[in-house]
This record gives C-alpha cells, sequence and structure tokens, in this order.
C-alpha cells in the first residue's frame, strides 16, 4: 500500500499530466487496434479475427494506462477521446455511447479495487472491450433491411430461412460475448507483459 | 493518418501538416464544427435503421467536398467503390441464390454504409489539420479534458505509426515478421510486437509531455487560436446543399 492509495474519495480534477497520459495511452490503444485491423482487407472473415486480435493486443497498452489511473474519470474520457476519433474516421455513432457506457462500467470497478487491484483492472479492461460491439450493431439493422427487401421476396422462404439461421442475433451476441472474453484474455496478458517488461524497465 | 516523420521540438503540437496559406484557398475550406456536424447527421441517419436510404446523399455530399478539395481520385474513386458494394449487395444475391452469398451481400450492405460515411470523414481528416480542429472545439465549448487530451492523441498518432513502422522493419530483418509467424504464434507475435512499441513510444511521449507542459499545456488560462476559427461563405452553402440533400432523400422516400 503506497501513499496513493490512502485517497479514497471520488476526485476528478485532472491534472495536466494526466491529460497528457490519456491522449499518450489513447493514442497507442488506437494504433494497436487499427494495425490489427489491417487483417480485414486479406478477406472479410479476417474482420472478425482482427478485431478480436487486436482487442487482445490493445489489452497491453491499456494495462499500462491504468496504472497511472488514480482517480475516477480518466476512463471515461479516454473512452470519449477514442470513440469520438473513431467516429471522426466514420464508425458508427452508437460506438461512442456503448463506449462511455462501458467505461462508467469500467470506472465503478476500478473505483472498488482502489485503483490498485489486478483483478479488477482486468475485469475493467474486459467491460472497456464492449465498444468493440457498437462497432457491428448496424449489422443487425442491416440484416433485417436486407432480408425483408424485395430482392429477397424474389428468393424465395426457404432461402431467406438458410440466412437467417446463418445471420441470427444469436450468432452476433456470441461475438459480443466474445469481446468480453477476448477482453479478459488481453488483460491477462497486458498484466503478465507489464511484469515481464515494463515493471524492470521502469515504465510502470 | 499517414507517415509522418516525428518531430519533437518547437513545432511539437503544431499540426502535423501544413497549415493552409491565408487568403488562397482557406475561404472555401468548411469551418471545422460545420464538417464536425456534416459527417455526426450523415453518420447518425446512415446508420440507423432504414439508413440506406440516405446513402446517395451522403455520397453526393462526399463527391461535392472532393471536388472542393480537388481530390480527383477520391471524386472517382468514390462512386466506384459505392456502386462496388452495391453491386455485391442487391446484384450478387440475385445472381447467385446461395445463403453463402447471402452473407457477403450483408456484409457489402455494411460496407456500402461505411463507404458513403467515409467519404466525408476522408475530407475531414484531409482538410483538416489538428491544430485547427482542436480550435474549433474549445470553441464550441468542449470541456478542457477532452479538447487537451483529443489534441495529445492526435498529435500522437502520426509518431506512433512511424514507431510501428520502425518496430516492424526490426522484425523483418530479424525473420520474425508477416502474417505466417503471426498466425502460429499469435500470442508471441504480440508480444514482440508490441513491447518495443510501446517502450519506444513511451520514450518520445516523456520528451513532448515535457515539451508541451513547459508551453502552458493544460494551464487554467484559455488559449487563444491564431486564425479564430469563423463560419465563412462555404458554411453557408454546405448548410443549403445539406438540407437540400436531406429533403430530396426524404421526397424519394414517400415517393416510393
Amino acid at each position: 500500500m503506497t501513499v496513493e492509495t490512502t485517497e479514497h474519495r471520488i476526485d476528478f480534477r485532472m491534472t495536466p499530466k494526466d491529460l497528457i497520459n490519456i491522449g499518450i495511452f489513447g493514442a497507442l490503444y488506437l494504433v494497436t487496434v487499427g494495425i490489427f485491423n489491417l487483417l480485414e482487407f486479406i478477406n472479410p472473415v479476417a474482420t472478425l479475427v482482427g478485431v478480436l486480435v487486436g482487442i487482445v493486443a490493445a489489452g497491453i497498452p491499456f494495462m499500462l494506462f491504468l496504472t497511472r489511473v488514480r482517480h475516477a474519470g480518466m476512463v471515461t474520457v479516454f473512452a470519449v477521446i477514442v470513440n469520438g476519433f473513431m467516429l471522426l474516421i466514420g464508425s458508427p455513432p452508437i460506438g461512442l455511447v456503448i463506449g462511455v457506457a462501458a467505461a462508467l462500467v469500467a470506472e465503478v470497478l476500478l473505483w472498488l479495487g482502489r485503483y490498485r487491484s489486478r483483478q479488477m483492472s482486468v475485469l475493467a479492461y474486459s467491460v472497456f472491450s464492449a465498444w468493440f460491439m457498437g462497432m457491428f450493431y448496424p449489422l443487425f439493422y442491416a440484416r433485417a433491411e436486407f432480408l425483408s427487401s424485395p430482392y429477397m421476396k424474389e428468393m424465395g422462404a426457404e432461402y431467406v430461412q438458410q440466412l437467417d439461421t446463418l445471420l441470427s442475433p444469436a450468432v452476433l451476441i456470441i461475438f459480443d460475448l466474445s469481446t468480453l472474453v477476448f477482453g479478459l484474455i488481453g488483460g491477462v496478458l497486458g498484466l503478465r507483459l507489464l511484469d515481464k517488461h515494463f515493471r524492470k524497465a521502469g515504465l510502470v | 493518418m499517414t507517415g509522418t516523420t516525428p518531430q519533437l521540438g518547437p513545432a511539437t503540437l503544431a499540426g502535423t501538416m501544413p497549415a493552409t496559406p491565408e487568403g488562397t484557398a482557406t475561404r472555401w475550406v468548411l469551418d471545422p464544427r460545420t464538417a464536425v456536424v456534416l459527417l455526426l447527421a450523415a453518420s447518425v441517419t446512415i446508420m440507423a435503421p432504414d439508413g440506406i436510404w440516405f446513402v446517395p446523399a451522403a455520397l453526393v455530399a462526399g463527391v461535392l467536398l472532393a471536388i472542393l478539395e480537388r481530390a480527383w481520385r477520391r471524386a472517382i474513386g468514390l462512386p466506384l467503390a459505392a456502386g462496388a458494394a452495391a453491386a455485391l449487395t442487391y446484384l450478387l444475391p440475385m445472381a447467385v441464390p446461395s445463403p453463402v452469398f447471402g452473407l457477403v451481400g450483408v456484409l457489402a450492405g455494411f460496407a456500402l454504409r461505411l463507404v458513403a460515411v467515409g467519404g466525408i470523414a476522408a475530407h475531414l481528416v484531409r482538410t483538416i489539420p489538428p491544430t485547427r480542429l482542436i480550435a474549433a472545439l474549445r470553441s464550441a465549448r468542449v470541456p478542457m479534458a477532452f479538447t487537451v487530451s483529443g489534441a495529445v492523441l492526435l498529435r500522437f498518432v502520426p509518431t506512433i505509426v512511424a514507431e510501428t513502422r520502425a518496430v516492424y522493419d526490426a522484425m523483418r530483418l530479424r525473420g520474425l515478421g508477416g502474417w505466417w509467424a503471426m498466425l502460429r504464434h499469435p500470442v508471441r507475435s504480440i508480444e514482440y510486437f508490441m513491447v518495443p512499441l510501446m517502450a519506444s513510444s513511451l520514450r518520445a511521449a516523456g520528451d513532448l509531455s515535457a515539451s508541451s507542459l513547459l508551453r502552458g499545456l493544460g494551464s487554467e488560462a484559455r488559449p487563444t487560436s491564431m486564425h479564430p476559427p469563423r463560419f465563412g461563405p462555404a458554411d453557408a452553402v454546405a448548410a443549403v446543399v445539406a438540407v437540400i440533400l436531406a429533403a430530396a432523400t426524404l421526397l424519394w422516400r414517400s415517393g416510393q
């Protein structure tokens, strides 16, 4: 227990150093996610793989970021600027809503762990990763629209039925849950690498 | 955000794009606030249920913006990309009746929406340097917590992209790169890639944050801007065009 952990009150005031840390780690997080999403240029199936690998890899900068979070609000600001950037490059707006909601839950988890609990920080990353669901939500509407389009009526009920099962909401819900699971994996990997490399190098 | 060499020193938080010279083309560049509102309007309507109706309007807006910016390749490429996605969405499932191609159709429909929003987003990314965007957000009364951290983020992304290239080259040199190695040992590849990337980025980050703190980043006083954001005739024209496009879409939709 260090001196910092004695401050348990909820404090939203940010020092300039906090804001700079949020910006730096936000950039690292975005570039990590972006690089692994480049896999999508190989083929559409690789998109999903790329997102999931990206969630795991981005756990490393996020866990390092959490070692510098000492009060409430930082994860929320992080979520707003990361999702705001995604919005500016054209991703669905619902991502911002889900991202901020997930960040608020992550804040509560971190606060419960007094900002120093390792288990809670892994859980917080898992919850934070939920914003990835937002990127795929329009597939839900696109699907319903596509299945009810006039073109589909010509294809016959059986065809629509088959397509419906292939793209069922269950598949999308499984994807949503898998973002949480891969978030856990990313959090654990991040913690392991913190211990293995960054603590030694004095970056934690 | 493509490759720009990281510059440490006085230009730390200045944008990575050269500022447009005053007086020449600046009058016909959209104010960042207009561009952001335009992008949000397109994004919210297109990504909403039944948003596919707004895709043509957004495409027209994207092409007009590309012409305004004299980005001819985008002005031609945007309709072509949208046409390809639309063909995959509507024609392919009709030509080949199989659920697998139906899946491709749904994904292409999603891609079509992304292309439509992406045309406007590309204009914003290409024409508005981070400093102008941040100045505009500040004058739109966005809280300091978001503008300061956002400014740092926008400043760092190109630096980190440059570091990424360096790390990737170093991995290739040691025979560690490539997608095959990535697929065989995913966790190890992530470690080999991320650890040097973060170590070198954080070293650059230390210098940059010390420099920007010295120059008053995040101080209580509200920073002023050398070119304060102003709405101009371009913004009025953009607003009128956007209203016309939205009205045309609604008329077209009620006519169907």
